[in-house]
Parts: C-alpha cells; structure tokens; sequence
C-alpha cells in the first residue's frame, strides 16, 4: 500500500516534471541569445553603447527602418562600419544566435547585394562578371582606392568614368552600412527588440521570453540576381521560385481567383502601416490541393524561417493552424520559370499574416521589396504591452 | 547627409539615366486605405512623388513659386487632391471633407522621399442592407500610379462580399452588406464557437509558458509554499500542521493568488487600468522578498492568503503586460483573457502538484527546517538581486542563476520528492504533532515510523 502509493507520487511527480521542464527547457536559445546580446554590449565603448539603446517603447525607434539606403533615411543605432573588428564579430555572433543559418544567410546576401549594387550599379551587363571582392569592402576603407560607381571599364559600362569621392558611395551603400540597436535590455524574462537592417533590409526581432517574433521585417534586394565569385546569387530567389510554383501548380478556375485583374505597383503594407489589416484577396486556402496548401506554408517558411528555430517552430504553427484562413493573391505575369525572378507582385495573407513580394517598377525582375508581418504582433505587441 | 545624399542621386541620373536607384523614379504614387464604418466612410492617402516628378509636384504644390510651402498652399493642394476623388455610394453622389494633411520638407520631396498625407472623411447615409461604394481617382497633372485598398472592418455587423477594381487601381468598387443588430442577435452559433475557441486559443498556451518561464511568479508562489505545512509559534517556526490543514491552507494560498492575479489582469487587459510595467517589476521582486522573509521569520502567520491575494494583484498587472490586442470585440478579449488565465492556471496546478507531494513528506521530518530556510534564502537573494536590478537598471547575474537552476527543474523536483522519501524513511518525525489525524500518515502509517 505504502509502496504503492510513492510509487503513484513519483510517478506523478515525474510525469509532471517532464511537462514542467518541457516549457522550461524552450528558454534555452532565449537565453543563449541574451548571452550574445549581452556579449556583443560589453565589446561597445560607453559611448556606443548609449548609441544602441533604445526604450523598449520607444515609437520612433520602432518604426525608424525604410527600404531606402541608410544615407537617405538614417537609422539608429551604430553601423558594422563604426565598429572595430572584435565588435562587428561579436555583432555578427548574435545575429547567428538569433537567426537560423539560412535567415543569416539571406541577410548577408542581402548585404552582398548592397555591395554589387555600389560597384556596378543596377545596369547589368549580360552575365557580366562577380562584383565586389568578397566580404565587401575593408572594413577600414581609409586608405584603399574608393570603388566609385562607374569603374572604368566594369561589367556596368557606360555609367561614368573616374572614380566619386569615397564618402558618396561609402555612406550610401555597402555591405557594412547596417545598422544594430536595441529597444528594452536584453532579457531572458522582460522584453526587448533587436533591430538590424539597412538597404533592403530591416529585422525587428522582439524577444519575449521563450518568444521570438520576427514582425514587421522587410526584405529587398537591387541586383536580384548577381554573380560573386563566380556563383549566381539570388538573395531572394526561392520566394520567387516557390510562389511561381504554386502559382503555376494552380488550375484554371483556382488561376481565375488568385490572379487579380490589376496592377499592384508597390508595398501596400510597406514601412510605416504598422498593425493595419486589409480585406485579403485572391484564392483561399481552404481551396487548395494538401498539396498546394505544403507549397503555400513552403513559401512562408522563407520568412518565418530567418529565425532560429525555436521561434520558427511556434510560429509556422501559428500559421498552418491559421491555413484556412489564409489567401494567396497574385499580380503580374505567371509564365517564368525557375530560376529567374518573377516580375510579378504576389501577397499571402491570414488573421496573424501579410507577406507582400512586390518586385519594383524601375528593373522589375532585378529589384524586389517584401514585407512580413503580424498585423496582431508586429514588434511583439501582441505578446506585451507598452 | 540628406542634401549629401540627394547630390549623390542626382549625379548618378545624370551619369546614367538608366541607372535606378532604391526608390521611386518617375512615377506617382497615390496609396490609399478606406476604413467603413457603417455610416462613413474614412480615406488615408500617401502621395510619394518620384524623384523625377518631384518638382513639377513641388510645382503644383507652390502655387505662387515662391520656393515655400504655406499653409494656405497646402491646405489648396490637399483639397485638389480630394476633389479629383468622386465617391458614390449605390449610385448617389456622397459629399466628402478634408480632415487633416501633412507635408514633407521639399529637401524629402527632391530627393524624391517625401510622403504626402491626406485624410478625408464622408458620411453614408443608413437605410439598406446592400451596399455599393465607389471610389474613382482621377489623374492630377501628373501621372499616377495607384493602390488602393480597404481595411477590415472593426464593425461587425459590416460584411464585404466582393471588391472590384480596373487595371490601374484608379477606379475601386466594394459591395457589402450592413447587418442590423437584431440580426447580429440571432446568431446562435457564435456562443458555441466561443467556448470551443478558449480551449484551443494559443492564448491558452502563452498562459502556461508564461508562467513556466516566469520565474519570478513562480518563485513568490513556492516560497510562499515552503512554510505552508507549518505552525507559527511566537514569531517562528514551529511544528508542522495536519496533513489536511496544510492542503486546506495550500489551497487557499494558490486560489487567494489566483483571485488575485484575475482581478487584475482582466481589469488592465480590459483596458480599465493601466499601469506601467517598470514598477510592477520592482514590486513583483519585493514580493518575492516578502515571502521570502515570511518563511524565514512568520511575519504574517496565518495570513498568508492575504500575502497571497494581494501580491496576486501585482502579479495580475504583469500578466496583463503580456497580454495586449486580443481582439477587436468585447467578446474576443473575454474568451482571450479566459483562455490565457486558464493557461496560468494550468501551470500553477502542475507545478504546486509537482513540489506539493514532497513538501508535505518532508514538512514531517526535521529536514524540513533546512529545506525552508535554504529556500527561503535563495528566494530572498534572488529577490534581492532583482529588486536592486530592477531599480537601478543594474546588470546583475540573477536572471542566468534562476534560469540555470529552472532549467532543471525536472532533476531538482525529481531529486526533492526522492529526498522527501529518504527523510521520511529515515529521519526521526519532528515532534509534537498537533493532529494524529492525518492523511499521509493514515496511507502511510506500517512502516514511516522508525
């Protein structure tokens, strides 16, 4: 009877702990992130340090991130550029921490991307050769030779000769003019925003307990497609190649709904509309094929997946239980294929979900802006108050 | 760096007029959101001018060319934009009225950054049920480019059926239906769907990590816990209650908690208070340390529902901080702030039931004493940690200690109920028991009695 009966309490007693633990044991990479966080602050001078942070409510810190180059719309914050190189890795550590390997991947090929746009502009020569030197320019770019835009003789042709005074393009465009800053104090508990971004990119990574939340954050990249040591690099390729697919996957009278009948020049949900929600458009989900429904959350995944997994996880969740509710809208031409970017704007929306790829009027298949967010959680609102 | 910028920009159109850059070059752009009430109507429109456009926009804009925007000329320009705008609804002409504009500086506005802002607002006159709202734009001087767009309605009782818009987005049609209230009352199903909607609401969920990962909650409620078994006697500890009494009175002290938490976390998730969160911190720390001593010395014996409910009060607040835009309805935070305090809940059960067994065991023995004031000490440094964290905007340690330790929790639980066996078996039972009636001893009573 006695025996029993602790046998039955450990048996509880465990069986509860597991449950217990198992919500515990998440906290794990919110920790080892505030580690990085934390690691990456103490490399700052004090100076520096007041230069990142932020109030966790602070508004216009908040929504301080653009599409535009950082010499048009400043951000806060410090640059890659301003830090030494102990700083910078410790930076990159973090951004490591709290990304997944194919969301740092992304950001650095969007970076890359700044770094071919500074040196060939956006004329392409025909399978014109690499760009820049690998890793951008030196991190201390004093004494080299300005890049300027229109290098004699480069893949670009035609824009320019000589070179421009370096300040111009050093301040507008490369790959170590992204900017870090915090809002709130890196916590395990409280919450606090990372941000990171620059041209083409702006991350605002709220971090709530074991939560995650990557809202809002923008993409973009002008090359699209470009060459770096002798690859092809497509920053953003399988959000166009996968929602080609799906597209293409569709049949006529599902083509009929998703498809819309007008043009769609730009962002509807860009920087600055914050928690706005628009009657969504275009093909439910409900309607799809398991099938179409897979390439569908296949190609939310490239957003939701910037981040680590823990968070990615919960999310992804969040969306496919939200897939019924979710439409697939669709402008543009849908007769590319794999491997060239679509010249078409597309939106997946849901009740916790925009996702906008809206490729840019001026070089359409080659400069592209995207959009993610929760309209009930951008900067984790939904999670806290302030 | 703007003006810098600018020159930069200008120089690259010059060099190359191919050459695009990160924004809009020769276009327009008109962007508009419509927000429906069921008896108006609200336009927000965004004009951003291309960097090409931009002075002949600026041109327009400058009535008398003077190089400045006044007011005055704003205030035109505005109105001009809204009178290009015509808007019926079905098929009746519906008037519409400048509500507010702002304008960017015309450095932005060169550089080709510069947004425009207009709102406008038009009453619908009521009657019907079907609806057909029309919103043509017609061209300004220069060429547009158009998104148009309608935003979800807060009102329920508003359905859109189907939108409709020519190539250009210049020309927007909606159809919708305005339900009236009595039909809104007939919807029987929606009762059903919002009970279903609390168990499965992730609301439900965050409500359980929250407490999981909030150690702080956590630690107040089991420090709380530790002298629960026992009998305050001239300002100590003194022996150990009956087993029912101290179930009894480890009941009152989880529901006091939970009475208090709810009251306030549904007043401020309801928006009727607002507090901020920065104190809330502090005293949420204090509290801690409050039951900290508590267990050490009883300060408060017999009280300590009340310690209980009234830092359930606090902890409500922070609660609160997690939960922000449930929902649009009076309906939907309901269920939300249910469903999430139902996830507390939850998680305090399993916890309490997961440390309850060895409290109880152990509070027998005279390894209890070590238990409690080893707690209660860690609990009180922690809290103290915290407190000073807290106030200061100091970087202290505590949080990694705390987590590291709860990162364990399964070993350090599985270990304390062990340990409460061995002492049990082991220890001689710390005399003088005020009841012989007791739970545990009856399951218990062949072989604990050494």
């Amino acid at each position: 009877m006695i025996n029993s009966f602790r046998r039955w309490t450990a048996i509880a007693v465990l069986a509860l702990t597991v449950v217990f633990s198992g919500f515990v044991q998440a906290q794990t990479t919110t920790a080892e992130v505030v580690n990085a966080a934390d690691k990456f602050l103490a490399t700052l001078s004090a100076e520096q340090r007041q230069k990142v942070s932020y109030a966790f409510d602070d508004e216009q810190q908040r929504a301080r991130w653009s599409n535009l180059p950082t010499g048009f719309v400043p951000r806060g914050g410090i640059s890659l550029k301003q830090m030494t190189p102990v700083q910078r890795e410790a930076a990159i550590k973090l951004l490591a921490t709290v990304l997944s390997p194919m969301g740092l991947q992304k950001v650095n090929e969007i970076r890359e991307a700044d770094d071919d746009f500074k040196a060939n502009g956006s004329r392409r020569g025909p399978g014109g050769p690499g760009g820049p030197p690998p890793g951008g320019p030196p991190p201390n770019a004093q004494g080299g030779p300005p890049p300027g835009f229109g290098r004699p003789g480069g893949p670009g042709g035609g824009a320019g000769q000589g070179g421009r005074p370096s300040f111009s393009s050093d301040e507008m465009f490369g790959s170590n003019l992204y900017y870090i800053s915090f809002l709130g104090k890196p916590s395990t508990t409280t919450p606090w925003i990372l941000q990171f971004g620059g041209h083409h990119l702006a991350l605002n990574i709220t971090i709530a307990g074991s939560r995650g939340v990557l809202t809002p954050t923008l993409t973009g990249a002008q090359p699209a497609t470009f060459s770096l040591d002798g690859k092809t690099v497509r920053p953003l390729g399988r959000e166009s190649d996968k929602a080609l697919a799906l597209v293409q996957s569709l049949n006529d009278s599902q083509r009929k709904q998703a498809v819309l009948n007008y043009q769609v020049p730009d962002l509807v949900l860009g920087p600055g509309q914050d928690g706005k929600k628009i009657v969504p458009e275009g093909l439910k989900a409900s309607t799809m094929t398991p099938q179409q429904q897979a390439m569908l959350l296949g190609i939310v995944a490239e957003w939701t997946d910037i981040l680590n997994e823990n968070a990615a996880a919960s999310r992804m969740a969040q969306i496919t239980a939200d897939l019924k509710e979710t439409w697939f809208a669709w402008s543009g031409p849908t007769d590319g294929k794999a491997g060239s970017n679509i010249t078409a704007y597309y939106r997946i929306q849901g009740p916790h979900l925009v996702i906008e790829y809206a490729p840019q009027h001026d070089e359409p298949a080659n400069h592209v802006h995207t959009i993610y967010r929760d309209p009930t959680n951008d900067y984790g609102t939904g999670l806290t108050r302030q | 760096m703007r003006a810098r910028g600018a020159a930069v920009l200008i120089a690259l159109l010059l060099l190359s007029p191919g050459l695009a850059f990160a924004h809009r070059i020769d276009e327009y752009l008109q962007a508009t959101l419509l927000t429906l009430e069921p008896h108006s109507l609200q336009g927000s429109i965004r004009l951003v001018p291309g960097v090409l456009v931009a002075s002949d926009v600026i041109a327009s804009i400058d009535a008398n060319g003077d190089g400045v925007i006044s007011p005055e000329e704003q205030r035109a320009y505005a109105q001009q934009v809204l009178n290009s705008i015509s808007i019926t609804l079905d098929g009746r002409v519906v008037e519409t009225k400048l509500v507010s504009w702002s304008f960017p500086s015309l450095g932005q506005m060169h550089d080709g950054l510069g947004e425009i802002k207009i709102n406008y607002s038009a009453a619908l006159s009521d009657g019907g049920r079907d609806h057909v709202l029309l919103v043509a734009t017609h061209n300004l001087r220069q060429k547009l480019v158009y998104l148009i767009n309608l935003t979800v309605p807060e009102d329920r009782s508003l359905e859109i059926l189907s939108q409709r818009r020519n190539p250009e987005q210049s020309v927007y049609e909606v159809d919708y239906e305005e339900k009236t209230a009595a039909a809104g009352a007939h919807d029987t199903t929606g009762a059903v769907v919002w009970l279903e909607g609390i168990q499965f609401s992730p609301l439900f969920h965050l409500g359980m990590r929250h407490i999981a990962e909030g150690t702080d909650h956590l630690l107040f409620l089991l420090t709380l816990l530790l002298p629960a078994p026992l009998l305050a006697i001239n300002h100590r500890w003194g022996p150990k209650l009956a087993a029912r009494s101290s179930m009894l009175r480890i009941l009152g002290i989880v529901t006091a908690f939970t009475i208090g938490h709810s009251i306030t976390l549904t007043l401020a998730a309801m928006n009727v208070i607002h507090v901020p969160s920065h104190p809330i911190e502090v005293l949420i720390a204090v509290s801690i340390l409050v039951s900290a001593v508590h267990a050490l010395w009883p300060i408060l014996p017999g009280r300590e529902a009340w310690i209980a409910a009234f830092f359930g009060l606090i902890h409500g607040l922070a609660f609160a901080t997690t939960l922000d835009r449930l929902g649009v309805s009076h309906w939907e935070r309901v269920a939300g702030i249910l469903s999430f305090n139902l996830g507390i809940e939850a998680m305090q059960m399993i916890v309490v039931a997961a440390i309850l067994p060895s409290l109880l065991l152990m509070s027998r023995s005279r390894a209890y004493s070590a238990l409690r004031i080893g707690g209660a000490g860690f609990a009180a440094l922690a809290a103290l940690g915290w407190t000073l964290e807290r106030l200061f905007d100091l970087q202290l340690p505590v949080d990694d200690l705390v987590n590291a330790l709860a990162r364990h929790a399964l070993w350090i639980a599985t270990g304390l109920f062990l340990l409460s066996l061995l002492c049990r078996a082991l220890l001689p039972v710390s005399p003088p028991r005020i009841q012989r009636v007791e739970v545990l001893s009856e399951l218990s009573a062949a072989s604990t009695l050494p």
